[in-house]
């Protein structure tokens, strides 16, 4: 792998380096005790011009994160810190004592991290966490700190400061209490806003707005750094991105040029990951497929539905005694061989739905048919013989295997009944296995023992194993790296041209599931609010909430294809190149 | 920073990673201090003459009260019983009691927190009522109870610290039972079409119960801490039994002018009991890392 | 419904949904709950009391004349009248159950006076006992987890090592220990300080210590996680000292499932405080039912059962009203 970055030579922009506001060379950060140090950063460097935007890009355990809190002494007990140069404002960090540290830190450089429900102490008003702010830093006088705090929340534009500064996190919506988090960071007018991972979890249109209160920030001349995991949500900021994979920046570079010509094969890898309306039909990750399918056999593909839902009903008792309904007059028909995603924001009602697909929940009314014939309406005693026509992914896969079955365990028993001898069936699981890229090797192994990827590879084997109609995926990439989930994502593509299986493909990423789906239904507070193909839905929206949410998608302008690209971007099922382990990417 | 370990570490022989020396690698110097103490407080309740010539029994008025020296290292009793015997031979007695309430605590907490976990919510709720009750008598005065009303001895020992520590026992099992039943890998048992039955079977209850190995083993020293205060009190075992909680007993009299009599049985209790703590947590962490190894 | 991959750790602060209702109701709720738990340990108690081998009365009038015979019908009438054992088991039950509404726990066997007011001359030093002890374990456990808790690793191995071994301290061995040392041995402390403030300090002492151990290793692990919340890190890059942001911010948090614990251990503390007014020959109501235990008054036994489950509901409700002011979450 090169590295397009060295200290040494000059960035174009890098003109003046005396007027930098930081400056950092061969950072080096390690954890652990006397002699056993573990080094995660291994020797980065950047630097950042006043009110110029700097991201750091990677997948997790890429070192991102742990650099940008070396720049506020936060990397916690037991980290061992050394640089050539660590320099703020032309002070040096490296010689700082805890005051001076405390000093800095919401003085002259603000962080915000993660979603502000966690990041804000639940138990206290978001007008006190602003004030903490202030009152550390010894700024004005208690009536002075008071109108600042509703200043600043005004700035951050959340309506009604006064009666906003009184509440608590969990009392705000997502949107104003992400707002407050961000006033309470720029309380003190710092020079520098460190932001890490600052959209992660948070529903699409809360997204936006952060990003807009970023920007906003940075017009009014703030420096920024920006950490995070998604392409698309740091080219809407950054002026210059660095691309971080191991504890090393193997890309450096201003933004337009790094998007438009990625020189490094891993960035381009990373770009070429990305799902979107662009992507569909074509492989995002370069591995190519070389699966056998044993006994396996596709499905006829004919235009009656696999799957029909008709007026599904579903209401919860919530803790305050009222019901309250999530699933309201949904209908939606799933022909074989197809892809039907379901998208919407946190509390739409999309599980809800999967679940009652699935007939693992009884509707209060509507009904589902499977392969044409009654399905939510029957007694489980029946319903159970025919479960395998429809199985499941969930997002989170560890959780679904039982901790003390090894992955044969897992597949045996999900094989169903129809094999006479022991034989017969470890052959099968071997089979399943290999379909979804996993040697025998792994048969021994207990699900902690598995990566992200491999997991949610066993997870699918798993749903593959009764020969089922319909797999209901239920977030089955949320929680993965970019670049595991682009080979996720091309496996139940492959999978379902092999054997046209149909997906329901439940997901809160409008990217993802333009990638992937058919048809597309937008859920919104239980009800659909626009159902239909997948261009016609989220290329031209008619529903208000859909434009919406379509326009807070971040969309990362594509580089136009200027030659032969390196992986070429093969369609599916053909090419040669070889396929790179996941673990390089893990 | 550990990431999931490297698929094969040196040699590629899948059996490798399940092979003693993994075992033993890792248990740091208490813990096998903990392993060797129980051991000793096992072979004692087995085959205590292994551990001491003394008799226990053997009355000596030559040599009353002797505070500890090479001769008698716990010291002497009011009658010139060598101490260091006396506990040794009282291990089995103590044991047994502490062995007997974990045993009938367990099994009523295990019975009503699985009827709780799974059944509806009136079966919860009458019994999530009646754990309450219970938790409404702590051990000792419930165990002062039935010595009025039924006279001290063993039994009501073992019933008083087995009913006292049932309740708490309960609201874990029930806890540890409604936690996997909610788990994903129940809800992917019943989308796979399994019967409910052999869900509980193969799912519930192996996970559920997994946990109460280290309760149990950190519940035996707890109830051996309780019942010896009952015998302290002197509502248990009868004095010229060695038992722990009598030798705490016979010792009161004597305090200000044998301090060994008291602090020598004592420190029998703590130390065993520290060294199950210690053992319980070091299980835990095993069975807890166990699986991601 | 969780439909996002949600941030790991963030136990304590997300997932808790906001329990509410109006307050009236939700303490409604909680006494009508204690009063039938009251009513429950009653039952019990009563029928307990209904197990007794042999004949009550005989056992009433051997125990007061200390002879050890049988008697004649007509010997026993009397006695019978006098306790009401004449009466029917319903009638009995009804009438117990209505005295206990009334504050009145029945009629001692051995001593001629009500439960209630032997009761009543004894829970003084006993409630002064328990609650000191209560307060000096908070404050204990407390000052170790601030200044052990995750810091250099000796020091934090120390502190949870003394947490893991104090709490597993039985009352009587420790009682004794501080007792042997600081009173026979060092006599700075009296050996029998009846109810001194002196005589004060071992006996509380030896009740708080194993507590302190019990909340602490709760709070321990409770303090770690919250330290590793996004929230505190949020809070350091404002610029908050180490100490500051432990008490204002992660003690608040950690304390919540101690809180839960102490409620529990106000009865606990009591039946630690039989054992401890033993030891130190302290008078209270835990010296007075050990004597009552051994010659079987059974209505005395049960008269001090029944007030520390009276102790246990009031002690729960109190820990209900202080989680809700640390915790406004639950707040209606």
């Amino acid at each position: 792998m090169s590295t397009t970055s060295s200290p040494g030579e000059a960035e174009p922009r890098l003109a003046d380096p005396e007027k930098d506001l930081l400056r950092v060379e061969n950072l080096r950060v390690g954890f652990g005790e006397k002699r056993h140090v573990t080094e995660v950063v291994h020797g980065v460097s950047f630097s950042l011009a006043p009110g110029e935007c700097l991201a750091i890009v990677g997948e997790s355990g890429s070192g991102k994160s742990v650099s940008a809190r070396t720049l506020v002494g936060l990397t916690g007990g037991g980290s061992h810190v050394s640089a050539d140069r660590l320099e703020f404002d032309g002070q040096d960090l490296l010689a700082f004592k805890d005051r001076q540290w405390r000093n800095l830190r919401g003085r002259d450089i603000g962080f915000i991290l993660q979603d502000a429900l966690v990041s804000l102490d639940q138990l206290r008003p978001v007008g006190k966490e602003i004030d903490e702010a202030l009152r550390l830093h010894d700024w004005g006088s208690r009536a002075e700190r008071e109108a600042r705090v509703l200043e600043l929340l005004e700035l951050v534009g959340v309506p009604e400061p006064a009666v906003r500064a009184k509440q608590r996190p969990y009392e705000l919506s997502g949107g104003l209490r992400q707002r407050a988090l961000i006033a309470s960071a720029i309380a003190m007018d710092p020079k520098l806003i460190i932001a890490d991972e600052p959209t992660t979890a948070l529903d699409m249109t809360v997204q936006a707005q952060v990003l807009e209160q970023l920007k906003n920030a940075k017009e009014r001349g703030k420096s920024l750094i920006l950490i995070s995991h998604d392409l698309a949500v740091v080219s809407q900021l950054a002026d210059t991105v660095a691309v971080m994979f191991n504890g090393e920046i193997l890309e450096y570079a201003p933004a337009a040029q790094l998007f438009s010509r990625p020189e490094n094969a891993y960035t381009q890898r990373l770009i070429e990951a990305i799902p979107s309306a662009d992507s569909r039909g074509e492989r995002l990750s370069p591995t190519v497929r070389r699966a056998s399918l044993g006994e396996a056999r596709a499905y006829e593909v004919t235009d009656a539905p696999v799957l029909k839902a008709e007026r599904l009903f579903k209401a919860f008792r919530g803790p305050d005694g009222v019901d309250r309904t999530v699933v309201n007059d949904v209908s939606f028909e799933l022909r074989q061989g197809e892809t039907l995603g379901i998208v919407g924001e946190s509390g739409s009602g999309k599980t809800t739905t999967a679940r009652l697909a699935l007939a693992l929940l009884d509707p209060d009314g509507g009904g589902v048919t499977l392969a044409g014939e009654e399905w939510s309406g029957l007694p489980e005693r029946v319903r159970r013989k025919r479960r395998a026509d429809i199985s499941v992914i969930y997002q989170d896969p560890l959780s679904s295997f039982d901790p003390r079955w090894s992955v044969e365990q897992i597949m045996l028993d999900a094989l169903g009944e129809g094999y006479d001898t022991r034989s017969a069936r470890k052959t099968r699981v071997g089979e399943l296995l290999e379909m979804v890229g996993l040697s025998d090797q792994f048969l021994g192994r207990r699900p902690l023992q598995l990566s992200g990827g491999q997991r949610q590879r066993v997870a699918i084997a798993r749903a593959l194993a009764p020969q089922p109609r319909v797999i209901v995926c239920d977030e089955p990439v949320s929680a993965l790296d970019v670049s595991i989930q682009a080979q996720v994502l091309d496996l139940l593509a492959d999978l379902q041209d092999e054997l046209n299986v149909s997906y329901l493909f439940i997901s809160h990423d409008l990217g993802v599931i333009h990638h992937i789906s058919d048809r597309v239904l937008v859920m919104s507070d239980g009800k659909v609010v626009e159902f239909g193909d997948a261009d016609d839905v989220l290329l031209r929206p008619h529903h208000p909430y859909t434009k919406k949410l379509v326009a807070s998608l971040p969309v990362l302008e594509r580089p136009e294809p200027t030659g032969p690209r390196p992986f070429g971007r093969p369609p599916r099922r053909s090419g040669t190149t070889p396929s790179l382990p996941e673990e390089l990417a893990a | 920073m550990s990431a999931t370990p490297a698929p094969t570490q040196g040699a590629p022989a899948p059996s490798a990673r399940i092979a003693v020396p993994d075992w033993v690698r890792g248990i740091r110097p208490g813990v096998a201090l903990a392993g060797l103490v129980v051991a000793f407080f096992v072979v004692a309740m087995i085959v205590p003459s292994l551990l001491t010539s003394h008799d226990p029994y053997a009355v000596n008025l030559e040599e009353t009260l002797r505070s500890p020296s090479w001769a008698h290292i716990m010291g002497t009793d009011q009658s010139g019983r060598d101490l260091y015997a006396r506990i040794v031979y009282g291990a089995r007695e103590s044991l047994l009691i502490g062995l007997g309430a974990t045993a009938l605590g367990m099994a009523i907490a295990i019975v009503l927190g699985t009827l709780a976990g799974l059944g509806n919510k009136w079966v919860d709720g009458i019994i999530g009522r009646g754990v309450e009750v219970m938790f409404a008598f702590p051990i000792l005065l419930l165990a002062l109870l039935f010595v009025a009303v039924f006279g001290p001895s063993v039994t009501t020992e073992i019933v008083a610290v087995g009913l006292g520590t049932a309740p708490g026992y309960a609201r874990m099992v029930r806890g540890q039972v409604l936690a996997v039943r909610d788990s994903g890998y129940v809800e992917a048992a019943r989308a796979l079409g399994h019967p409910y039955g052999s869900i509980v079977r193969r799912h519930i209850f192996p996970n559920a119960m997994r946990p109460l190995v280290v309760v149990m083993t950190l519940g035996v020293g707890q109830s051996i801490v309780w019942a010896s205060g009952i015998a302290f009190l002197g509502l248990g075992v009868p004095p010229p039994s060695p038992e722990w909680g009598a030798l705490l007993n016979a010792g009161r009299n004597y305090i200000t002018q044998a301090w060994w009599l008291e602090v020598m049985p004592g420190l029998a209790i703590v130390v065993f009991s520290l060294s199950l703590t210690t053992l319980g947590r070091f299980l835990q962490k095993r069975l807890e890392g166990g699986i991601s190894r | 419904m969780a439909t996002y991959a949600e941030p790991t750790g963030g136990a304590t602060a997300i997932g808790v949904k906001p329990r509410r209702g109006p307050w009236v109701k939700r303490i409604a709720w909680r006494v009508l709950g204690a009063i039938f738990v009251l009513w429950a340990a009653a039952t019990f108690v009563f029928f307990v009391q209904q197990l007794l081998p042999g004949n009550q009365a005989t056992l009433i009038l051997n125990e007061q004349t200390g002879n050890q015979q049988s008697y004649t019908a007509k010997q026993l009438a009397p006695t019978e009248a006098k306790y009401g054992l004449d009466q029917p088991v319903l009638t009995q039950y009804w009438d117990y159950i209505k005295g206990l509404a009334h504050g009145d726990l029945g009629k001692s066997y051995t001593q001629h006076k009500s439960v209630t007011s032997i009761i009543g001359e004894q829970v003084g030093p006993t409630l002064v006992l328990t609650i000191t002890a209560l307060i000096l374990a908070w404050i204990l456990a407390l000052a170790t987890i601030l200044f052990t808790s995750r810091r250099r690793k000796v020091v934090s191995s120390l502190g949870s090592g003394w947490e893991i071994f104090s709490a597993g301290l039985p009352y009587y061995w420790l009682g004794v220990i501080l007792l042997v040392v600081f009173a026979i041995e060092l006599k700075v402390f009296p050996v029998q300080g009846g109810t001194s403030l002196e005589g004060l300090v071992l006996p509380a002492l030896t009740l708080a210590i194993p507590l302190a151990g019990f909340i602490g290793q709760v709070t321990r692990d409770e303090f770690e996680k919250v330290l590793d919340q996004p929230f505190v890190t949020s809070a350091r890059a404002r610029g908050m000292g180490d100490l500051a942001v432990r008490v204002k911010h992660v003690l608040r948090h950690s304390v919540l499932p101690a809180i839960t614990l102490s409620g529990w251990a106000l009865g606990a503390l009591i039946s630690g405080a039989v054992i401890v007014e033993n030891v130190f020959a302290r008078p209270g109501i835990g010296n007075m039912i050990v004597g009552a235990a051994e010659h079987r008054d059974v209505p005395l036994v049960s008269g001090v059962v029944m007030l520390v489950a009276f102790i246990y509901v009031i002690s729960n409700i109190l820990v209900d009203i202080a989680y809700a002011i640390v915790d406004p979450r639950l707040r209606g």
